[in-house]
Protein backbone atom coordinates (compact mmCIF):
# COMPACT_ATOMS: atom_id res chain seq x y z
CA UNK A 1 0.00 0.00 0.00
CA UNK A 2 2.32 2.64 1.26
CA UNK A 3 5.18 1.10 -0.93
CA UNK A 4 6.16 2.98 -3.84
CA UNK A 5 5.13 6.48 -3.07
CA UNK A 6 8.25 9.07 -3.75
CA UNK A 7 8.50 12.91 -2.39
CA UNK A 8 9.82 15.49 -5.20
CA UNK A 9 11.35 18.26 -5.10
CA UNK A 10 8.51 20.32 -5.37
CA UNK A 11 7.50 18.56 -1.75
CA UNK A 12 4.95 16.61 -3.77
CA UNK A 13 4.51 13.06 -3.50
CA UNK A 14 4.38 10.43 -6.49
CA UNK A 15 2.60 7.24 -5.83
CA UNK A 16 2.94 4.12 -8.37
CA UNK A 17 0.82 1.99 -7.81
CA UNK A 18 1.80 -2.21 -7.32
CA UNK A 19 -0.01 -3.34 -10.71
CA UNK A 20 1.65 -0.71 -12.23
CA UNK A 21 5.32 -1.50 -10.44
CA UNK A 22 4.80 -5.52 -11.04
CA UNK A 23 3.90 -4.83 -15.22
CA UNK A 24 7.16 -2.69 -15.10
CA UNK A 25 9.14 -5.11 -13.17
CA UNK A 26 7.69 -8.75 -15.16
CA UNK A 27 9.85 -6.53 -18.01
CA UNK A 28 13.72 -6.21 -16.46
CA UNK A 29 16.39 -7.70 -18.08
CA UNK A 30 17.57 -10.81 -16.30
CA UNK A 31 18.73 -13.08 -19.33
CA UNK A 32 21.05 -12.52 -21.29
CA UNK A 33 19.17 -11.96 -23.98
CA UNK A 34 16.15 -10.56 -23.06
CA UNK A 35 15.40 -7.13 -24.70
CA UNK A 36 14.71 -3.95 -23.68
CA UNK A 37 11.01 -2.41 -23.17
CA UNK A 38 9.04 0.14 -22.73
CA UNK A 39 5.26 1.71 -22.41
CA UNK A 40 3.57 5.46 -21.33
CA UNK A 41 2.48 6.01 -17.78
CA UNK A 42 -1.04 6.75 -16.94
CA UNK A 43 -2.70 8.15 -13.89
CA UNK A 44 -4.44 11.20 -11.93
CA UNK A 45 -3.29 14.40 -10.50
CA UNK A 46 -5.16 14.55 -7.41
CA UNK A 47 -7.35 17.50 -6.90
CA UNK A 48 -6.95 17.41 -3.28
CA UNK A 49 -3.16 17.77 -3.38
CA UNK A 50 -1.95 18.03 -6.87
CA UNK A 51 0.27 14.68 -5.72
CA UNK A 52 0.60 12.24 -8.37
CA UNK A 53 -0.62 8.66 -9.08
CA UNK A 54 0.82 6.38 -11.85
CA UNK A 55 -1.91 4.00 -12.58
CA UNK A 56 -1.97 2.02 -15.20
CA UNK A 57 1.49 1.95 -17.63
CA UNK A 58 1.52 0.09 -21.21
CA UNK A 59 3.34 -2.52 -22.03
CA UNK A 60 5.43 -3.19 -25.39
CA UNK A 61 3.26 -3.54 -28.36
CA UNK A 62 3.87 -6.03 -31.43
CA UNK A 63 4.84 -2.98 -33.30
CA UNK A 64 7.50 -1.84 -30.85
CA UNK A 65 11.15 -2.25 -31.81
CA UNK A 66 13.31 -4.19 -29.35
CA UNK A 67 16.79 -5.03 -29.13
CA UNK A 68 19.03 -5.68 -26.29
CA UNK A 69 20.37 -1.63 -25.87
CA UNK A 70 17.82 -0.11 -28.25
CA UNK A 71 13.92 0.61 -27.72
CA UNK A 72 11.71 2.09 -30.33
CA UNK A 73 8.36 2.46 -29.16
CA UNK A 74 5.62 3.87 -31.84
CA UNK A 75 2.38 5.36 -30.90
CA UNK A 76 0.36 2.71 -32.25
CA UNK A 77 -1.00 0.27 -29.54
CA UNK A 78 -0.32 3.08 -26.87
CA UNK A 79 -2.19 5.45 -28.00
CA UNK A 80 -5.50 2.59 -27.52
CA UNK A 81 -4.02 1.91 -24.30
CA UNK A 82 -4.19 5.35 -23.10
CA UNK A 83 -7.85 5.79 -24.97
CA UNK A 84 -9.34 2.92 -22.80
CA UNK A 85 -8.43 4.23 -19.44
CA UNK A 86 -9.37 7.92 -20.29
CA UNK A 87 -12.92 6.49 -21.44
CA UNK A 88 -12.83 4.61 -18.18
CA UNK A 89 -11.97 7.89 -16.31
CA UNK A 90 -14.50 10.47 -16.47
CA UNK A 91 -11.63 12.72 -18.35
CA UNK A 92 -9.09 12.40 -14.87
CA UNK A 93 -6.46 10.64 -16.92
CA UNK A 94 -3.50 12.02 -18.00
CA UNK A 95 0.30 10.88 -20.22
CA UNK A 96 2.73 10.99 -17.29
CA UNK A 97 5.75 10.08 -19.36
CA UNK A 98 7.62 7.07 -20.10
CA UNK A 99 9.56 4.28 -18.53
CA UNK A 100 11.88 1.28 -20.30
CA UNK A 101 14.36 -1.11 -19.02
CA UNK A 102 17.98 -1.24 -19.57
CA UNK A 103 20.51 -4.36 -19.11
CA UNK A 104 22.67 -2.94 -15.83
CA UNK A 105 22.28 -3.09 -12.61
CA UNK A 106 21.83 0.30 -11.68
CA UNK A 107 20.47 2.42 -14.73
CA UNK A 108 21.97 5.35 -16.22
CA UNK A 109 19.87 7.37 -18.97
CA UNK A 110 21.42 7.45 -22.46
CA UNK A 111 22.41 10.46 -24.68
CA UNK A 112 18.93 9.18 -26.84
CA UNK A 113 16.96 8.54 -23.20
CA UNK A 114 17.55 12.84 -22.68
CA UNK A 115 16.78 13.69 -26.10
CA UNK A 116 13.79 11.99 -26.15
CA UNK A 117 12.47 13.10 -23.13
CA UNK A 118 13.72 16.98 -23.80
CA UNK A 119 11.18 16.50 -27.11
CA UNK A 120 8.20 15.30 -24.72
CA UNK A 121 8.87 18.01 -22.65
CA UNK A 122 8.77 20.45 -25.07
CA UNK A 123 5.61 19.36 -26.81
CA UNK A 124 3.25 18.56 -24.08
CA UNK A 125 0.26 16.98 -24.90
CA UNK A 126 -2.45 17.39 -22.39
CA UNK A 127 -1.08 21.37 -20.92
CA UNK A 128 0.88 19.31 -18.39
CA UNK A 129 4.30 20.71 -17.41
CA UNK A 130 5.53 17.88 -15.44
CA UNK A 131 6.23 14.10 -16.92
CA UNK A 132 7.85 11.63 -15.36
CA UNK A 133 10.29 9.28 -16.63
CA UNK A 134 11.17 5.84 -15.16
CA UNK A 135 14.20 2.86 -16.07
CA UNK A 136 14.40 -0.44 -14.51
CA UNK A 137 17.77 -1.76 -14.33
CA UNK A 138 18.38 -5.09 -13.28
CA UNK A 139 18.36 -4.24 -9.23
CA UNK A 140 17.70 -0.54 -9.27
CA UNK A 141 14.69 1.54 -10.28
CA UNK A 142 15.52 4.82 -10.60
CA UNK A 143 12.55 7.90 -11.78
CA UNK A 144 13.85 11.26 -13.23
CA UNK A 145 11.05 13.96 -13.01
CA UNK A 146 10.80 16.65 -16.09
CA UNK A 147 9.55 20.18 -16.20
CA UNK A 148 8.64 22.62 -18.82
CA UNK A 149 8.54 25.72 -16.43
CA UNK A 150 7.26 28.12 -19.82
CA UNK A 151 9.99 26.65 -22.42
CA UNK A 152 12.89 26.20 -19.48
CA UNK A 153 13.06 22.29 -19.68
CA UNK A 154 14.93 20.73 -16.70
CA UNK A 155 15.35 17.07 -16.26
CA UNK A 156 16.25 15.92 -12.48
CA UNK A 157 16.54 12.51 -10.46
CA UNK A 158 13.96 12.25 -7.80
CA UNK A 159 14.27 8.53 -6.69
CA UNK A 160 16.10 5.47 -6.98
CA UNK A 161 14.99 2.23 -5.27
CA UNK A 162 16.11 -1.27 -5.10
CA UNK A 163 14.21 -3.62 -7.21
CA UNK A 164 12.59 -6.72 -4.92
CA UNK A 165 13.47 -10.07 -5.96
CA UNK B 1 -0.10 12.28 2.07
CA UNK B 2 -4.07 12.61 1.43
CA UNK B 3 -5.98 14.83 4.08
CA UNK B 4 -9.44 13.54 2.99
CA UNK B 5 -11.03 16.98 4.21
CA UNK B 6 -13.72 16.62 1.45
CA UNK B 7 -14.78 12.75 2.91
CA UNK B 8 -14.53 14.08 6.37
CA UNK B 9 -17.10 16.89 5.91
CA UNK B 10 -19.44 14.57 3.65
CA UNK B 11 -18.86 12.05 6.64
CA UNK B 12 -19.89 15.06 9.20
CA UNK B 13 -23.09 15.89 7.52
CA UNK B 14 -24.19 12.42 7.04
CA UNK B 15 -24.29 11.64 10.92
CA UNK B 16 -24.87 15.07 12.37
CA UNK B 17 -27.58 15.56 14.30
CA UNK B 18 -29.05 19.30 15.15
CA UNK B 19 -31.01 20.39 17.88
CA UNK B 20 -33.44 22.31 15.29
CA UNK B 21 -34.35 18.60 13.83
CA UNK B 22 -37.99 18.23 14.06
CA UNK B 23 -37.80 14.97 14.79
CA UNK B 24 -36.18 15.43 18.35
CA UNK B 25 -38.26 18.72 18.51
CA UNK B 26 -41.61 16.82 18.21
CA UNK B 27 -40.16 13.70 20.87
CA UNK B 28 -39.65 16.89 23.57
CA UNK B 29 -42.71 18.65 23.21
CA UNK B 30 -44.63 15.27 24.19
CA UNK B 31 -43.36 14.94 27.07
CA UNK B 32 -42.91 18.42 28.09
CA UNK B 33 -46.85 18.92 27.58
CA UNK B 34 -47.59 15.77 29.38
CA UNK B 35 -45.49 16.85 32.39
CA UNK B 36 -47.43 20.49 31.98
CA UNK B 37 -50.32 18.74 32.40
CA UNK B 38 -50.13 15.76 34.87
CA UNK B 39 -47.51 17.61 37.27
CA UNK B 40 -48.93 16.93 40.83
CA UNK B 41 -50.02 19.49 42.62
CA UNK B 42 -47.30 19.68 45.54
CA UNK B 43 -44.21 19.56 43.11
CA UNK B 44 -42.46 23.14 42.98
CA UNK B 45 -42.49 25.17 40.03
CA UNK B 46 -39.96 24.41 37.35
CA UNK B 47 -38.81 25.25 33.91
CA UNK B 48 -37.34 22.90 31.34
CA UNK B 49 -34.67 23.31 29.16
CA UNK B 50 -32.89 20.60 26.29
CA UNK B 51 -29.97 18.69 27.76
CA UNK B 52 -27.37 16.86 26.20
CA UNK B 53 -25.29 16.45 23.42
CA UNK B 54 -28.04 18.11 20.97
CA UNK B 55 -28.08 21.19 22.92
CA UNK B 56 -23.81 20.94 22.67
CA UNK B 57 -24.08 21.12 19.13
CA UNK B 58 -22.53 17.88 19.36
CA UNK B 59 -25.28 15.04 18.56
CA UNK B 60 -25.29 12.65 16.05
CA UNK B 61 -28.00 10.26 14.41
CA UNK B 62 -27.83 6.90 16.47
CA UNK B 63 -26.31 4.09 14.37
CA UNK B 64 -29.78 1.95 14.98
CA UNK B 65 -32.36 3.98 13.11
CA UNK B 66 -34.23 5.74 15.36
CA UNK B 67 -32.56 4.97 18.46
CA UNK B 68 -32.76 8.48 19.65
CA UNK B 69 -31.08 9.25 23.00
CA UNK B 70 -33.42 12.69 23.97
CA UNK B 71 -32.38 14.59 27.17
CA UNK B 72 -34.68 17.33 29.03
CA UNK B 73 -33.40 18.83 31.98
CA UNK B 74 -36.04 20.06 34.71
CA UNK B 75 -34.82 23.44 36.90
CA UNK B 76 -37.04 23.32 39.91
CA UNK B 77 -36.96 26.89 41.45
CA UNK B 78 -36.38 25.71 44.86
CA UNK B 79 -32.93 24.37 47.06
CA UNK B 80 -32.04 21.20 47.77
CA UNK B 81 -33.24 21.50 51.42
CA UNK B 82 -37.17 22.58 50.25
CA UNK B 83 -37.66 19.06 49.83
CA UNK B 84 -37.74 16.03 51.73
CA UNK B 85 -35.54 14.01 49.65
CA UNK B 86 -33.91 14.05 45.82
CA UNK B 87 -36.01 11.10 45.35
CA UNK B 88 -39.00 12.65 46.22
CA UNK B 89 -38.44 15.33 44.01
CA UNK B 90 -38.07 13.22 41.28
CA UNK B 91 -40.86 11.30 42.30
CA UNK B 92 -43.00 14.29 41.09
CA UNK B 93 -41.84 13.74 37.68
CA UNK B 94 -41.83 9.71 37.77
CA UNK B 95 -45.51 10.06 38.81
CA UNK B 96 -46.48 12.97 35.71
CA UNK B 97 -44.74 10.23 32.84
CA UNK B 98 -45.90 7.38 34.86
CA UNK B 99 -47.72 5.15 32.43
CA UNK B 100 -47.22 7.49 29.08
CA UNK B 101 -45.62 4.14 27.66
CA UNK B 102 -45.59 1.12 29.17
CA UNK B 103 -41.85 1.52 30.08
CA UNK B 104 -41.17 4.49 32.72
CA UNK B 105 -38.54 4.11 34.73
CA UNK B 106 -36.44 5.77 37.66
CA UNK B 107 -32.74 5.46 37.06
CA UNK B 108 -30.42 6.71 39.18
CA UNK B 109 -29.35 10.07 37.42
CA UNK B 110 -32.90 10.61 35.61
CA UNK B 111 -36.21 9.29 35.05
CA UNK B 112 -36.30 7.16 31.60
CA UNK B 113 -39.23 7.05 28.89
CA UNK B 114 -38.84 4.39 26.86
CA UNK B 115 -41.10 4.24 23.29
CA UNK B 116 -41.97 1.20 21.70
CA UNK B 117 -40.00 2.69 18.38
CA UNK B 118 -37.34 2.10 20.24
CA UNK B 119 -35.95 5.59 21.56
CA UNK B 120 -36.22 6.88 24.91
CA UNK B 121 -36.04 10.15 26.44
CA UNK B 122 -34.03 10.99 29.89
CA UNK B 123 -35.72 13.72 32.08
CA UNK B 124 -32.98 15.35 34.77
CA UNK B 125 -34.72 16.89 38.15
CA UNK B 126 -32.18 19.16 39.28
CA UNK B 127 -32.62 22.36 42.48
CA UNK B 128 -31.49 25.44 40.95
CA UNK B 129 -32.09 28.22 43.66
CA UNK B 130 -29.45 27.14 46.38
CA UNK B 131 -27.86 29.97 48.59
CA UNK B 132 -24.22 28.66 47.22
CA UNK B 133 -25.85 29.44 43.53
CA UNK B 134 -25.13 26.09 43.04
CA UNK B 135 -27.22 23.92 41.18
CA UNK B 136 -27.52 19.96 42.17
CA UNK B 137 -28.76 17.26 40.17
CA UNK B 138 -31.20 14.79 42.13
CA UNK B 139 -29.57 11.52 42.48
CA UNK B 140 -31.67 8.23 43.50
CA UNK B 141 -34.08 5.38 42.26
CA UNK B 142 -37.53 4.75 43.68
CA UNK B 143 -36.11 1.67 45.70
CA UNK B 144 -32.75 3.47 46.63
CA UNK B 145 -33.26 4.29 50.80
CA UNK B 146 -32.74 7.86 51.87
CA UNK B 147 -29.08 7.67 53.32
CA UNK B 148 -27.78 6.51 49.72
CA UNK B 149 -29.63 9.41 47.96
CA UNK B 150 -27.96 12.64 46.88
CA UNK B 151 -27.57 15.83 45.45
CA UNK B 152 -24.64 16.50 42.98
CA UNK B 153 -23.28 19.56 41.87
CA UNK B 154 -24.05 20.10 38.36
CA UNK B 155 -24.85 22.41 36.17
CA UNK B 156 -25.28 21.26 32.80
CA UNK B 157 -26.29 24.84 31.49
CA UNK B 158 -22.88 25.73 32.71
CA UNK B 159 -21.63 22.55 30.72
CA UNK B 160 -23.15 23.71 27.54
CA UNK B 161 -22.09 26.82 27.74
CA UNK B 162 -18.36 25.82 27.96
CA UNK B 163 -18.47 23.41 25.14
CA UNK B 164 -20.51 26.02 23.11
CA UNK B 165 -17.72 28.97 23.89
CA UNK B 166 -14.81 26.91 23.72
CA UNK B 167 -13.04 28.66 20.84
CA UNK B 168 -13.89 32.76 20.41
CA UNK B 169 -14.02 31.44 16.37
CA UNK B 170 -16.84 30.48 14.68
CA UNK B 171 -14.55 28.17 11.95
CA UNK B 172 -12.83 26.35 14.82
CA UNK B 173 -15.78 25.96 16.76
CA UNK B 174 -16.95 23.88 13.92
CA UNK B 175 -13.84 21.86 13.67
CA UNK B 176 -13.88 21.01 17.09
CA UNK B 177 -17.62 20.33 16.87
CA UNK B 178 -16.86 18.17 13.86
CA UNK B 179 -13.88 16.19 15.67
CA UNK B 180 -16.81 15.46 18.51
CA UNK B 181 -18.93 13.94 16.36
CA UNK B 182 -16.48 11.66 14.32
CA UNK B 183 -15.39 10.32 17.95
CA UNK B 184 -18.77 9.58 19.07
CA UNK B 185 -19.43 7.69 15.60
CA UNK B 186 -16.10 5.53 15.93
CA UNK B 187 -17.34 4.87 19.44
CA UNK B 188 -20.69 3.67 18.30
CA UNK B 189 -19.06 1.31 15.51
CA UNK B 190 -16.19 0.15 17.01
CA UNK B 191 -18.30 -0.88 20.13
CA UNK B 192 -21.16 -2.18 18.53
CA UNK B 193 -21.17 -5.41 19.98
CA UNK B 194 -20.28 -4.02 23.81
CA UNK B 195 -23.54 -3.56 26.03
CA UNK B 196 -20.77 -2.01 28.60
CA UNK B 197 -17.71 -0.44 29.34
CA UNK B 198 -18.02 2.11 26.96
CA UNK B 199 -16.67 5.24 27.15
CA UNK B 200 -19.46 7.86 26.84
CA UNK B 201 -20.38 10.65 24.96
CA UNK B 202 -20.03 13.36 27.27
CA UNK B 203 -15.89 11.60 28.13
CA UNK B 204 -15.59 11.33 24.17
CA UNK B 205 -16.49 15.39 24.36
CA UNK B 206 -14.30 16.33 27.26
CA UNK B 207 -11.54 14.43 25.65
CA UNK B 208 -11.61 16.32 22.45
CA UNK B 209 -12.74 19.53 24.44
CA UNK B 210 -8.64 18.97 26.51
CA UNK B 211 -7.01 17.83 23.79
CA UNK B 212 -7.83 19.37 20.47
CA UNK B 213 -5.59 22.12 18.74
CA UNK B 214 -7.41 23.70 16.06
CA UNK B 215 -5.31 22.39 12.28
CA UNK B 216 -5.37 23.91 8.74
CA UNK B 217 -2.95 24.14 5.97
CA UNK B 218 -2.54 27.13 4.19
CA UNK B 219 -3.46 26.02 0.36
CA UNK B 220 -2.72 29.85 -1.22
CA UNK B 221 0.14 31.89 -0.24
CA UNK B 222 -0.41 34.49 -1.64
CA UNK B 223 -3.65 35.30 -0.26
CA UNK B 224 -3.05 33.22 2.64
CA UNK B 225 -6.46 31.44 2.44
CA UNK B 226 -6.61 28.58 4.87
CA UNK B 227 -7.89 24.65 4.82
CA UNK B 228 -8.88 23.29 8.03
CA UNK B 229 -7.21 19.28 8.04
CA UNK B 230 -9.63 17.35 10.52
CA UNK B 231 -7.60 14.16 9.72
CA UNK B 232 -4.49 16.20 11.37
CA UNK B 233 -6.82 17.49 14.36
CA UNK B 234 -8.03 14.21 15.13
CA UNK B 235 -4.82 12.68 15.05
CA UNK B 236 -3.60 15.27 17.85
CA UNK B 237 -6.39 14.91 19.55
CA UNK B 238 -5.76 10.92 20.01
CA UNK B 239 -1.79 10.81 19.86
CA UNK B 240 -2.19 13.42 23.06
CA UNK B 241 -4.94 11.43 24.95
CA UNK B 242 -3.03 8.42 24.65
CA UNK B 243 0.27 10.13 26.29
CA UNK B 244 -1.99 10.54 28.91
CA UNK B 245 -2.17 7.09 30.01
CA UNK B 246 -0.44 5.55 33.18
CA UNK B 247 0.18 2.74 34.56
CA UNK B 248 -1.91 0.94 37.28
CA UNK B 249 -1.61 -2.13 38.97
CA UNK B 250 -4.01 -4.98 39.96
CA UNK B 251 -3.65 -8.13 42.36
CA UNK B 252 -5.19 -10.89 39.87
CA UNK B 253 -4.55 -14.65 41.62
CA UNK B 254 -1.61 -13.46 43.53
CA UNK B 255 0.21 -11.36 41.12
CA UNK B 256 0.16 -7.81 40.31
CA UNK B 257 -0.88 -7.18 36.89
CA UNK B 258 -0.16 -3.74 34.75
CA UNK B 259 -3.06 -1.99 33.07
CA UNK B 260 -2.94 1.42 31.75
CA UNK B 261 -4.98 4.03 33.44
CA UNK B 262 -6.32 7.54 33.16
CA UNK B 263 -8.70 9.74 33.75
CA UNK B 264 -10.76 12.56 31.96
CA UNK B 265 -12.58 15.64 33.81
CA UNK B 266 -15.50 17.27 33.05
CA UNK B 267 -14.20 21.08 32.22
CA UNK B 268 -16.83 22.55 34.62
CA UNK B 269 -17.40 22.32 38.28
CA UNK B 270 -17.21 19.99 40.26
CA UNK B 271 -14.29 18.46 37.62
CA UNK B 272 -15.96 14.82 37.91
CA UNK B 273 -13.47 12.11 36.12
CA UNK B 274 -15.95 10.79 33.51
CA UNK B 275 -14.65 7.43 33.35
CA UNK B 276 -14.98 6.39 36.88
CA UNK B 277 -17.27 4.04 35.69
CA UNK B 278 -14.74 1.96 33.72
CA UNK B 279 -12.70 -1.12 34.83
CA UNK B 280 -9.33 -0.77 34.20
CA UNK B 281 -9.94 -4.27 31.58
CA UNK B 282 -12.62 -1.96 30.01
CA UNK B 283 -9.87 0.84 30.12
CA UNK B 284 -7.48 -1.65 28.51
CA UNK B 285 -9.69 -2.11 25.35
CA UNK B 286 -10.45 1.86 24.69
CA UNK B 287 -6.83 1.87 24.84
CA UNK B 288 -6.46 -0.83 22.22
CA UNK B 289 -9.02 0.61 20.25
CA UNK B 290 -8.05 4.13 20.64
CA UNK B 291 -4.01 2.79 19.19
CA UNK B 292 -5.86 1.12 16.27
CA UNK B 293 -7.66 4.34 15.44
CA UNK B 294 -4.17 6.17 15.63
CA UNK B 295 -2.81 3.78 13.77
CA UNK B 296 -5.00 3.97 11.26
CA UNK B 297 -5.17 7.48 10.71
CA UNK B 298 -1.86 7.92 10.37
CA UNK B 299 -1.82 5.24 7.30
CA UNK B 300 -4.13 7.41 5.75
CA UNK B 301 -2.59 10.15 6.31
CA UNK B 302 0.89 8.89 4.40
CA UNK B 303 -1.03 7.09 1.55
CA UNK B 304 -1.30 9.64 -1.56
CA UNK B 305 -4.02 7.95 -3.12
CA UNK B 306 -7.41 9.63 -1.31
CA UNK B 307 -9.20 6.63 -2.21
CA UNK B 308 -7.41 4.43 -0.90
CA UNK B 309 -6.76 6.61 2.31
CA UNK B 310 -10.61 6.33 2.45
CA UNK B 311 -11.17 2.93 2.58
CA UNK B 312 -8.79 2.94 5.98
CA UNK B 313 -10.84 5.07 7.32
CA UNK B 314 -13.89 3.98 6.43
CA UNK B 315 -12.70 0.75 8.46
CA UNK B 316 -12.65 2.64 11.66
CA UNK B 317 -15.43 5.32 11.32
CA UNK B 318 -17.99 2.63 9.88
CA UNK B 319 -20.04 2.95 6.32
CA UNK B 320 -21.34 6.56 6.86
CA UNK B 321 -17.61 7.32 5.63
CA UNK B 322 -17.79 8.09 1.64
CA UNK B 323 -15.16 6.60 -0.11
CA UNK B 324 -14.58 8.11 -3.65
CA UNK B 325 -13.82 6.21 -6.59
CA UNK B 326 -10.71 7.16 -8.19
CA UNK B 327 -11.88 9.11 -11.14
CA UNK B 328 -13.56 11.34 -8.62
CA UNK B 329 -9.62 12.39 -7.06
CA UNK B 330 -8.15 13.86 -10.31
CA UNK B 331 -8.35 16.75 -12.06
CA UNK B 332 -10.04 16.53 -15.52
CA UNK B 333 -8.01 16.75 -18.29
CA UNK B 334 -9.40 19.53 -21.38
CA UNK B 335 -8.24 16.43 -24.03
CA UNK B 336 -7.32 13.28 -24.04
CA UNK B 337 -3.67 12.60 -24.86
CA UNK B 338 -2.12 12.42 -28.10
CA UNK B 339 0.66 9.77 -27.53
CA UNK B 340 3.68 10.49 -29.08
CA UNK B 341 6.54 7.89 -30.37
CA UNK B 342 9.62 7.66 -27.68
CA UNK B 343 13.03 5.82 -28.49
CA UNK B 344 15.42 5.14 -26.02
CA UNK B 345 18.60 3.02 -25.49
Amino acid sequence: MLDHQYQLPSNHFLKITLNSYQVMKSFIQLEKNSCEAGGILVGRVLDESNNFIIDDVSSPMPTDHRRRNHFYRHPNGHQDFFDKKWGESKNTCFYLGEWHTHPEPSPYPSHIDFQTWRRLLKFPTQNISVLFFIILGTSQMKIWQGTNNNGAIRIELVAASKIDA
Amino acid sequence: MSHCQKQFEEFHDNIKLSDEDSILKEKRDIIIERLESKMPKDAKSYSHFNQGSYAMKTGIKPLVEGKYDIDLGLFFDMSKDDVGSPVEAKKWVYDALVGHTNDVTMKTPCVTVTYAAGYHVDVTVYAANNSDDKVYLAKGKLSTPIENQKWDESNPKDLIKEIRNRFPNSDDRKQFRRIIRYLKRWKDVQFSDTANGKPTGIALTSIVYHNIQIKTEVVDLFSGKKEYRDLDAIIHVISSFISQFTTKYELENGEWVPYPFVTVSLPVSPYPNLLEKMTLKQLKVFKDKLEKLLEALEAAKAEVDPSEAAKILKKQFGDSFPVPSKDDTGKKASAPAVIPSSESA
